[in-house]
């Protein structure tokens, strides 16, 4: 199957557009003030979408314009605060969740309905409970499927945490992709996903190595976005870490950021002699740029050897803020080249302890759209390094 | 059930905004995204959080308790369509003065609060400095409506998060490490 990159990019903001939809109904049912943080279109692979945590949720297949099937999810604390402000009758607590999530399931197919000028029929709503996995099965995710619309829907000062899949069919995306001049083969894709994924496991390598502190990689993601939703991916609380700019035939931005928790625990491992980190300067600060130009260059080599070019990184940035003010810097930039960018993003976090590092990348779209023309879907990213110098 | 191109809401039709207007328990909230404009009246207030080198542009008419709040990204446009509103300068700010006078916001009376346009990150190349054009940028297009800025936070190295309350006209801007302050 071949892609069009400018449908992809219309399709992603249909789906942005029938997520306010869905957050207009969310609001219009239970009076919280929600919004959508973050609309996206992903390469799904299930081990991403298989999550630990429990959720509760709607299932509803639609069928017409587009098929296939969505899942509504919110966690149990969100279920709380939604019984809260519906206050069914005693047991009812299932059918009042599944009237709002067909509620706000209808907001988001009808973004699409609207879209495709067509008529979309959705199935009743299905009451499902479980792990990632568990829900997945319930609304028989196939494995092999290949695009997935993600949303996050959320409101301030109440704990509300809504998300949305849609899963179209493998034929419904078909005949929306294909046609249009920027065709790249989904395997291409997939491979990039892959070598990325390759990335982050190094770059988790790397963090153990030099801080003794055991992580592995939790989620890694490859989606297609408008820019300016990249910093809804974040967090708005205070993240330490660093952003790179990396240039070549292939050029973007890596941001590597820390809660400031987890930044403390690698600084002091890294800094001999250091008890309790009370600022991120001196010392400190160069401990943070040390570890953020490793993990770089881990994350970075395998593009590298898979793209058979050199990639050079500029020293790297410390950064101390808001994780939403330092993304929103990198897309300002990138914002005046491209509406839309490939994001990927990796999630660390260690077994033995509470610890969060991210790491995304932004490759500028010209180049990664050259590059991927070049690249051998069975290229792999185990090859020796050509990474450019430090 | 079945979804037509026709718009049919579950409820009586209310945004979000209208319908915080009418809890008067706490105050309503009304989130602006990046590239994205809202207009509020009253205590209902407009927040937008994480302005790096990006500009939050608020316009107000005072005695009316009408504002607008813009999370202005660039400060020019780029080619092809701009689906958000506030994506870039000109007419983000264009769009957000009318929004205020569609709401019932007087010509005359408007004025401008700005905040943001931070240089955080400080790589060469042509994309540098886009926080300050920006501000300038929102300078120039404030100017050209004829709206007065009477007060700003702008430039630094950090970033900072808005909220504005109409009926108050106050602007007040949290920062990671320099506090909270009302404009």
């Amino acid at each position: 199957m071949n892609v069009d990159i400018e449908s992809l990019g219309t399709f992603s903001r249909t789906a942005q557009e029938g997520a306010e939809r869905a957050a207009e109904n969310l609001t219009g049912m239970t009076g919280i003030d929600a919004s959508v943080d973050v609309t996206e279109v992903t390469l799904a692979s299930a081990d991403d979408l298989a999550r630990a945590d429990e959720r509760v949720g709607i299932a509803i297949d639609f069928e017409g314009g587009i098929d296939g099937t969505s899942l509504l999810t919110f966690s149990y604390e969100s279920e709380e605060t939604l019984l809260d402000t519906l206050l069914p009758g005693e047991g009812l607590d299932e059918s009042a969740v599944a009237e709002v999530g067909n509620v706000v399931t209808s907001g988001f197919i009808g973004g699409w309905a609207d879209h495709l000028e067509t008529t979309i029929d959705i199935t009743p709503p299905e009451y499902v409970e479980g792990t990632g996995e568990e829900l997945l099965d319930s609304v028989g995710f196939e494995r092999e499927r290949a695009f997935v619309f993600r949303s996050e829907v959320s409101a301030v000062g109440e704990e509300l945490d809504v998300e949305f899949h849609m899963f179209p069919d493998d034929d419904s995306m078909r005949e929306m992709l294909t046609g249009g001049e920027e065709q790249i083969p989904i395997e291409k894709l997939t491979t990039l996903r892959e070598m990325a994924g390759a990335g982050a496991r190094t770059a988790s390598e790397s963090v153990s190595a030099m801080t003794g502190i055991d992580t592995g990689v939790d989620i890694t993601q490859l989606s297609f976005v408008p820019v300016e939703t990249v910093p809804g991916e974040l967090a708005d609380r205070k993240h330490v870490g660093v952003v790179l700019e990396f240039e070549g035939v292939l050029g973007g931005y890596i941001l590597i950021l820390f809660d400031e928790a987890s930044a403390r625990e690698v600084v002091t491992a890294l800094v001999p002699g250091t008890d309790e980190v009370e600022s991120f300067e001196g010392r400190e600060r160069s401990a943070m740029k040390e570890i953020g130009n490793v993990m770089t260059s881990s994350f970075i080599d395998g593009w590298a050897n898979v793209l058979d070019t050199t990639i050079d990184i500029s020293p790297p940035q410390f950064v101390h803020d808001m994780g939403r003010a330092v993304a929103e810097s990198v897309v300002a930039r990138l914002g005046q080249r491209q509406a839309f960018a490939f994001l990927f993003d990796a999630t660390l976090r260690a077994d033995d302890r509470e610890f969060d590092c991210e790491i995304y990348a932004i490759p500028d779209k010209s180049g990664l759209q050259a590059a991927l023309e070049d690249l051998d879907p069975d290229a792999t990213a185990e090859r020796t390094t050509k990474a450019g110098s430090l | 059930m079945s979804m037509t191109t026709e718009h049919q809401p579950p409820t009586e039709d209310t945004s979000p905004a209208e319908d915080a207007d009418s809890n008067e328990d706490t105050p309503g909230r009304v989130r602006v995204g990046v590239a994205e404009l809202a207009v509020a009246t009253g205590d209902t207030r407009l927040t937008t959080s994480g302005l790096g080198s990006c500009v939050g542009v608020a316009v107000a008419d005072p005695p009316a308790g009408i504002a607008g709040l813009a999370h202005v990204m660039l400060p020019e446009p780029t080619s092809g369509t701009e689906a958000k509103p506030a994506r870039s300068m000109a007419r983000g700010v264009e769009r957000l003065v009318d929004a205020v006078e569609d709401a019932g916001g007087h010509p005359d009376r408007l004025e401008a609060k700005i905040a943001g346009g931070s240089r955080m990150l400080d790589f060469s190349g042509v994309s540098e400095g886009v926080g300050e054009r920006n501000v300038e940028s929102a300078r120039e297009a404030l100017s050209d409506h004829g709206v007065a800025i009477v007060a700003e936070d702008v430039g630094g190295g950090h970033g900072r998060s808005l909220e504005v309350v109409p009926e108050t006209w106050t602007l007040t801007v949290t920062s990671a490490h320099e506090g909270v302050e009302d404009l």
